[in-house]
C-alpha cells in the first residue's frame, strides 16, 4: 500500500473513531449530552443544513429559469454563448429582484462560515492560505447581490484546503474571494448570489 | 456543468474531507520527505534537436498569451514557422488564454487572427483555464475543445499518451476526486497533466503554489507522472526533477515579466525570462524531446526526458 493510502487509512480510522465517540456521546449520560462541544457540533450541522437548503432553492430556481431559454447549441459561436449568459442573468435578476445580502448567508450561517474560515486562516496554514487568496485578488470590485461579476476581472485562486472544509455546493455555484469578502458566484450567469463581507480577519 | 461533479466522491475523497474536518490539516498527504523516490527522468543540458520522427506525437505548449500584443503575434509567427518543418498537431494551453475583456471580439483578435495559420492547418487547441479567463465563455468556445467542461481529459491522436486539463484555481472535492479517478483509470504510459498554477516555480511574483502542490503532487507521484506543464509566472522555466517529476512553467506566450526568475533558486534547471517563448514537444516511445523557442526563433532550452518507469 502506498504512503498516501496508508495515511488516508489512518485518517479514516481517526474519523471512524470520532464517529464512534459521537455516537457514544449521543446515547450517553445526560451530563455528556450537555457537553458544549456536542452542542456546538449540533449547531454547526444545523447551519450547514440550512445553508444547503437555501443554496438548493437558488439552484432549483435558476435551473427552472434556464429551461425557459433556448438550448445553447454545442457548436455555438461566442456571441451566442454570451447572449445566452446575459439572458440567464436577466431572468435571474428579475426573479430575484428583492434578493438582498444575507438571504443565503444568514447571520447564523455567516457566523458558522467565519468560524470555519478562522480555522484555516488562523491555523498553521493560515499565512499560506492568505497568500493564495491575495495573489491577484480583485479587491476593488464593489459587490452587490444580483450584480454581474465584472467582465475581465481576475478570479482568486481558492486554497483547496479551504474548499475541503466549506459545505459542498451544487454544480451551478462556487466560492471565491473579493478582498476579504467570501462570494457565492453563479457560474453560468457570473452573478453574485450572496456574499459575506470581511469573512476573514484582515 | 462541472465535469467532475457528476462523479460520486470516492472513498479517498471522503477520507480527505473528513480527515481535514477532524482537524488534521496538512497531514493528509505525504510531505515531500515522505514521498516515494521514483526514478529520475534525465534531462540533458546540451542542445537537442527535435527528432521529428514519423509516428511520434508532436505538440506545443503555450501559456499566459492572449494579450493581442506585437510580441504575442511575433511568437505565433515562430510557431507557424516551426510547424512548416515540425508538423505538430495540437497545442495545449496552460491558462490565461485571453487577458482583459473576454468576449467574441477578443477571442477573434487575440486568438483566431493571431493563430490563423495553425487553426487553418487544423491544429487543435486544448485549453486549460487561468485566473484571467472567462470560464463560461471559454469552456464552451468550440476552438478551445473543452467540451463545456472546466476540467477534462483526452487521449492524444498518436503514441500512448493521455492529457489531463486541470482547473487549478478551484480544486474542490469533486475535482480532486475526478483527478484521482481519471489518473487511476488511465492505462496510457504517458499521463500528462497541465494547468495554470505551477507546483514549482522560481518566480518572484508568484512562485511555487505549495497549497495546490500538497494536493496534486502525491497523486502525480502515485500515478507515475513524468512531466507537468503550468504557467502563471510570466517566463519559461524547466525545473530539476522534483520527486521524479520535471515541471515546466510556460507562462511566456504573450505576457512577460522580465527578470522575474529568482537567480539563486535551487529549483531551476533552465530559466528564460528575457523574451516571449513557447515549448515544442515530441513524444516517441519512452522519450519526450523538448525545445523552448523564443520570439527570435532561438532555441533557449532543449533536452530529452525518459518516461518514469512504474515502481516494480
Amino acid at each position: 500500500m502506498t504512503i498516501l493510502a496508508g495515511r488516508l487509512a489512518r485518517q479514516w480510522l481517526r474519523v471512524a473513531l470520532a464517529t464512534v465517540a459521537m455516537v457514544a456521546l449521543e446515547s450517553g449520560s445526560s451530563a455528556l449530552d450537555a457537553w458544549p462541544v456536542q452542542n456546538s457540533q449540533n449547531r454547526d450541522a444545523a447551519q450547514v443544513a440550512d445553508f444547503q437548503k437555501r443554496v438548493k432553492e437558488y439552484a432549483d430556481l435558476r435551473e427552472k429559469l434556464k429551461q425557459t431559454l433556448p438550448t445553447l447549441a454545442e457548436q455555438a459561436p461566442p456571441e451566442d454563448i454570451q447572449q445566452h449568459q446575459r439572458a440567464l442573468e436577466r431572468l435571474i435578476a428579475r426573479a430575484r429582484a428583492a434578493a438582498k445580502r444575507g438571504d443565503i448567508f444568514t447571520q447564523p450561517i455567516r457566523a458558522y462560515f467565519r468560524r470555519q474560515l478562522s480555522r484555516v486562516f488562523s491555523g498553521p496554514d493560515g499565512a499560506r492560505s492568505r497568500r493564495t487568496i491575495m495573489d491577484e485578488n480583485p479587491r476593488t470590485i464593489r459587490l452587490r447581490v444580483n450584480s454581474r461579476y465584472p467582465d475581465g476581472s481576475v478570479l482568486t485562486n481558492m486554497p483547496p484546503q479551504l474548499l475541503l472544509l466549506l459545505p459542498a455546493l451544487p454544480p451551478q455555484l462556487e466560492y471565491r474571494f473579493v478582498g476579504e469578502d467570501l462570494v457565492l458566484l453563479d457560474l453560468e450567469s457570473a452573478m453574485v448570489v450572496d456574499y459575506i463581507d470581511e469573512a476573514i480577519d484582515s | 456543468m462541472r465535469a467532475g461533479r457528476r462523479i460520486a466522491p470516492s472513498f479517498v475523497v471522503v477520507a480527505l474531507v473528513l480527515g481535514y474536518a477532524v482537524g488534521t490539516a496538512g497531514g493528509l498527504l505525504p510531505d515531500r520527505a515522505d514521498a516515494p523516490q521514483a526514478p529520475q527522468p534525465s534531462a540533458q543540458t546540451a542542445t537537442v534537436a527535435l527528432p521529428n520522427r514519423d509516428g511520434s506525437l508532436k505538440f506545443a505548449v503555450l501559456g499566459d498569451w492572449g494579450n493581442g500584443s506585437r510580441q504575442q503575434i511575433e511568437l505565433a509567427g515562430q510557431m507557424s514557422k516551426l510547424r512548416e518543418r515540425f508538423p505538430f498537431e495540437l497545442v495545449i494551453t496552460v491558462g490565461d488564454n485571453i487577458y482583459g475583456s473576454n468576449n467574441a471580439q477578443s477571442l477573434r483578435r487575440r486568438f483566431e487572427e493571431v493563430y490563423k495559420d495553425l487553426i487553418t492547418a487544423d491544429v487543435k487547441f486544448y485549453a486549460s483555464l487561468g485566473n484571467h479567463d472567462d470560464r463560461e465563455l471559454q469552456r464552451r468556445y468550440t476552438l478551445f475543445n473543452m467540451d463545456g467542461k472546466f476540467y477534462y481529459t483526452f487521449k492524444a491522436p498518436r503514441q500512448d499518451v493521455r492529457f489531463f486539463a486541470i482547473e487549478s484555481s478551484y480544486l474542490d472535492v469533486a475535482h480532486i476526486g475526478w483527478i484521482q479517478k481519471v489518473l487511476q483509470e488511465s492505462g496510457e504510459k504517458w499521463k500528462i497533466p497541465y494547468f495554470h498554477h505551477p507546483l514549482y516555480s522560481s518566480g518572484r511574483r508568484h512562485g511555487s503554489q505549495d497549497q495546490i502542490r500538497t494536493i496534486l503532487e502525491p497523486l502525480f507521484i502515485k500515478y507515475n507522472i513524468s512531466v507537468a506543464f503550468a504557467g502563471h509566472d510570466h517566463f519559461y522555466e524547466r525545473t530539476k526533477p522534483q520527486n521524479g517529476i520535471v515541471h515546466f512553467v510556460v507562462g511566456s506566450g504573450g505576457q512577460l515579466r522580465r527578470g522575474n526568475i529568482e537567480l539563486r533558486s535551487p529549483l531551476t534547471a533552465k530559466g528564460f525570462d528575457t523574451d516571449q517563448a513557447f515549448l515544442a514537444v515530441e513524444i516517441d516511445g519512452d522519450e519526450l524531446f523538448f525545445n523552448a523557442i523564443a520570439r527570435s526563433g532561438q532555441i533557449v532550452d532543449s533536452g530529452v526526458i525518459q518516461r518514469r518507469q512504474p515502481p516494480q
